[in-house]
């Protein structure tokens, strides 16, 4: 038969073991609150990482290949609710001991540790009359704790705010997304209206997509012309011009150029023109050819990296073509320009081996030149950059490793005099004081001393900074000087 | 007297309990007829007084400290003496000296006079104007309960409690007290100002005709009772723990102190101040209707207890940094800690 004490012992262990449970649950309810709060930017995260792809691909002029609304807005709101779920199960804390779930009741209840207090005292061996009365007082207690419905309040986090943030610029991405992936979609748009054309059904041409894509029908039969889609530069500028199906293709040929070699000279435009519609690496050069290779085999798909040059890289590429065509006139010519030289780059290169492998490549080129001027020439890449005027003598303790006896003091001047002249013999600096300076001479001569009136002395307030030894007041660091004023501000504002 | 033996059974602690209560209320409610509006001054002083420490009233002049501590020498009839000290006061003026007194027959001889530090209770009246030399001279007395006075020792009648005060400002010309002897008060308490409320109640006491004659209440032999009882409150092990790392938690470089404590504090608590919050948070247990010290009652005297232990850094003083400040400190990060997992 249990005796009172058991019987107390166990209701006190029941009320713990429901306080455990409610702490328990209100603990893993703060957790995973503590860890949405922490990978809520999941949720903006997840959408930017499908979409910012996609819009760098779309600005490269490639597909977006974007994977679709839905798909990424499970994705974002599934994966960060899986990471929270596993840390906020990770972080759970063990289950709480008696004790400390009684003091939890006797917090919440308001019961000043009596609980907890009884659950101690009960387990004494030796209990004396504060004991026993404690133990008597707590049994009241119990009944009324047993009663109470009651729950342990979850604690405020502050996660709401940021987490409604990152769902929001979540959304807004997956809206982005969503637009990125309607670009697509219009891009094909211009591609079945052109199919759409009449007599063009069956037509087997690269199709000019919005991105400059040529994409080969699948019926290779008959090519006809496609008009470019209407957002692309190149579309806007031939929707511009009326379509006249007899035009000189030269004419065509101007047109597009007028647009990528504006300010280039003729011969270049028509080299870069040349070169282009031999590449044909665009739509350009592909237009210029349309009529002319009308009866040609159709052109192999290429791989859109390889394909894909956007419209400024092109454009620089012609002009740097056509402008270096003059320093090209010699096979060497760019390479021995001396304007274009770097000679302080390759004197400066520290890398051994390199200089080797470009002296040997260039030996018999400089022996060819110099015979051509007449006689042998200093190397201009021989030529080393200016010896250091700095005058400091050693980096601490240690000699100064750029003191090459040209600037500056130093330990040997080997490079002045005749003894100069000599190889491998260093002299040393010996300019030091004043050679043959000769023995002191002391003058005395005697004069009469001769009576001066002195100033008279009048008595008065001694002015600031008057003292025959004036205070040095040093300056302090500002944050020491503010720690001292507050300091004795504080010891004065003291009530 | 066996604690264990006087209190053997629920029934005589609680009756013991239940006399403590009904005392403690009738002498606070006795004083506070003299002084008003400083309750929480008088419940810190009877505290004190009951746990068998000392106290040190900190407040301006003219908040009632020395009227206070001489009312509550009139309630509980116990002997009183005020020692008002001055720079020019010697160890000799406290604790008595021998002088020369007539024989009667002509000679003299030399006869013990004994200090004003031997009485029940002490009022050491702005104690921080005195010498350290005389302060100290109030070490012993504080500590061992007697005094030495060349070969003669005089053991001082118990209940003994000193009562100092002092005044925070007009530093000039004061001393400071060591930290050995602040280490002695159980308390320190800061006297603030009277509410609104509480002034014309003290006008009408004090500048009308009627005079406030208090009775006694209770006499020494009840006093040392009610101390008995109160030692033998119980302290449950998570009260205890709790205490410690409340003194542990004002000790810089210690796994409890905050980083405010370890920035601010040269010198924390020593154990004395864990053994004040024990013996305090008893007597405060007894005034709540209790029988054990709960944590609530250690927090309570948190502060009295601690603020004049714990020696602040030139920092904390430049940053104005109170004690009172790094104790809560103390308290708000053991409470997370506990809440944090129970």
């Amino acid at each position: 038969m249990n005796s009172p004490r058991d019987d107390m012992r166990g209701r006190l262990e029941h009320l713990a073991g429901r306080v455990s449970d409610q702490w328990s649950a209100a603990q893993g309810r703060a957790q995973f609150r503590s860890a949405l709060g922490q990978f809520g930017y999941w949720f903006a995260a997840i959408p930017l990482l499908f979409v910012l792809p996609a819009a760098f691909r779309r600005w490269r002029g490639l597909e977006p290949g974007y994977l679709g609304t839905w798909p990424v807005l499970i994705l974002a709101a599934a994966l960060p609710m899986a990471l929270v779920w596993y840390v906020a199960r990770r972080r759970r804390q063990a289950p709480l001991r008696t004790a400390q779930a009684l003091q939890h009741a006797d917090q919440e209840l308001g019961l000043a540790d009596r609980l907890s207090t009884a659950w101690d005292f009960s387990a004494r061996s030796q209990r004396g009359g504060f004991e026993q009365a404690a133990i008597e007082d707590a049994e009241h207690r119990i009944g009324q704790a047993e009663l109470s419905n009651w729950t342990i309040a979850d604690r405020e986090s502050a996660f709401t705010g940021a987490l409604g943030l990152w769902i929001t610029c979540g959304l807004l991405a997956l809206f982005l997304g969503w637009k990125v992936a309607d670009w697509r979609p219009a891009a094909k748009e211009n591609a079945v209206t052109a199919q759409a054309l009449p007599g063009v059904g069956k037509a087997h041409t690269p199709v000019a997509t919005g991105s400059g894509l040529s994409v080969p029908s699948s019926e290779p039969e008959v090519e006809v012309p496609v008009e470019p889609p209407a957002d692309s530069p190149k579309g806007r500028a031939e929707k511009a011009k009326p379509a006249k199906p007899g035009d000189d293709n030269s004419d065509e040929v101007k047109q597009s150029q007028g647009v990528g070699g504006a300010g280039q000279s003729a011969a270049a435009m028509s080299t870069s023109a040349a070169s282009q519609s031999r590449s044909a690496p665009s739509s350009q050069g592909q237009d210029s050819e349309q009529n002319e290779n009308k009866t040609q085999k159709p052109e192999t798909p290429r791989k859109p990296g390889a394909k894909a040059v956007p419209e400024p890289e092109k454009r620089e590429k012609e002009e740097e073509d056509a402008g270096s065509t003059a320093g090209k006139g010699s096979s060497k010519g760019s390479n021995k320009n001396p304007t274009t030289s770097s000679w302080k780059s390759k004197d400066q290169v520290t890398n051994e081996d390199d200089q080797e492998i470009e002296d040997d490549e260039e030996t018999e080129d400089d022996e060819e030149e110099q015979e051509s001027r007449g006689g042998v020439q200093p190397h201009l890449r021989d030529r080393r950059p200016p010896v250091s005027r700095d005058l400091q003598i050693a980096f601490g303790n240690r000699p100064n490793p750029d003191a090459n006896g040209r600037g500056g003091p130093s330990e040997q001047k080997k490079s002045r005099g005749v003894a100069s002249l000599v190889l491998g013999v260093p002299i040393p600096d010996r300019v030091k004081g004043q050679p043959g300076k000769g023995p002191t001479k002391v003058t005395q001569e005697r004069v009469q001393p001769q009576a001066e009136s002195p100033e008279t002395a009048t008595a008065g307030a001694r002015q600031p900074g008057a003292t025959p030894a004036p205070l040095r007041h040093p300056q302090l660091d500002p944050w020491l000087r503010g720690i001292v004023r507050r300091y004795f501000l504080a010891r004065r504002q003291m009530p | 007297m066996n604690d264990s033996a006087s209190f053997a059974t629920s029934e005589s602690a609680r009756q013991a309990a239940e006399t403590f209560r009904s005392t403690f209320e009738r002498i606070r409610s006795e004083v506070g007829r003299m002084m008003v509006g400083q309750a929480d001054i008088i419940d810190g002083v009877l505290t004190a007084l009951l746990a068998g420490g000392h106290v040190l009233l900190e407040g301006v002049p003219g908040l009632g400290k020395t009227m206070l501590v001489s009312s509550l020498g009139k309630v509980v009839d116990l002997s009183f003496s005020r020692i008002q000290f001055t720079p020019d006061m010697m160890p000799a003026d406290v604790r008595g000296s021998s002088v020369l007194v007539d024989d009667g027959a002509g000679g003299h001889s030399l006869q013990f006079e004994q200090g004003p530090i031997v009485a029940n209770l002490v009022l050491a009246d702005e104690i921080n104007r005195a010498t350290p030399k005389t302060q100290s001279a109030m070490l012993e007395a504080m500590q061992e309960r007697q005094v030495s006075v060349g070969r003669r020792t005089i053991k001082l009648e118990e209940p003994f409690c000193v009562m100092a005060t002092q005044n925070p400002v007009e530093q000039e010309g004061t001393y400071p007290l060591p930290e050995a002897q602040l280490d002695r008060f159980l308390f320190k308490l800061v006297v603030g100002y009277p509410q609104e409320s509480d002034y014309k109640s003290i006008l009408a006491r004090t500048t009308g005709q009627e005079e406030v004659s208090l009775k006694k209440v209770s006499g020494a032999a009840e006093i040392l009772e009610m101390r008995r009882t109160a030692r033998a409150v119980p302290v449950p092990e998570h009260v205890q723990d709790y205490a410690v790392r409340l003194v542990m938690g004002t000790q810089p470089g210690s796994s409890y102190a905050p980083e405010i404590v370890n920035r601010s504090v040269s010198l924390g608590s020593s154990p004395r101040g864990a053994q004040a919050l024990i013996l305090a948070g008893k007597v405060r247990a007894l005034v709540s209707g209790r029988f054990a010290v709960a944590q609530e009652d250690i927090d309570a005297v948190a502060k009295p207890v601690l603020r004049h232990r714990m020696l602040l850094g030139f920092q904390a003083q430049s940053e104005g940094v109170s004690t009172d400040d790094l104790v809560a400190a103390v308290q708000s990060q053991l409470s997370a800690k506990a809440g944090a997992r129970g």
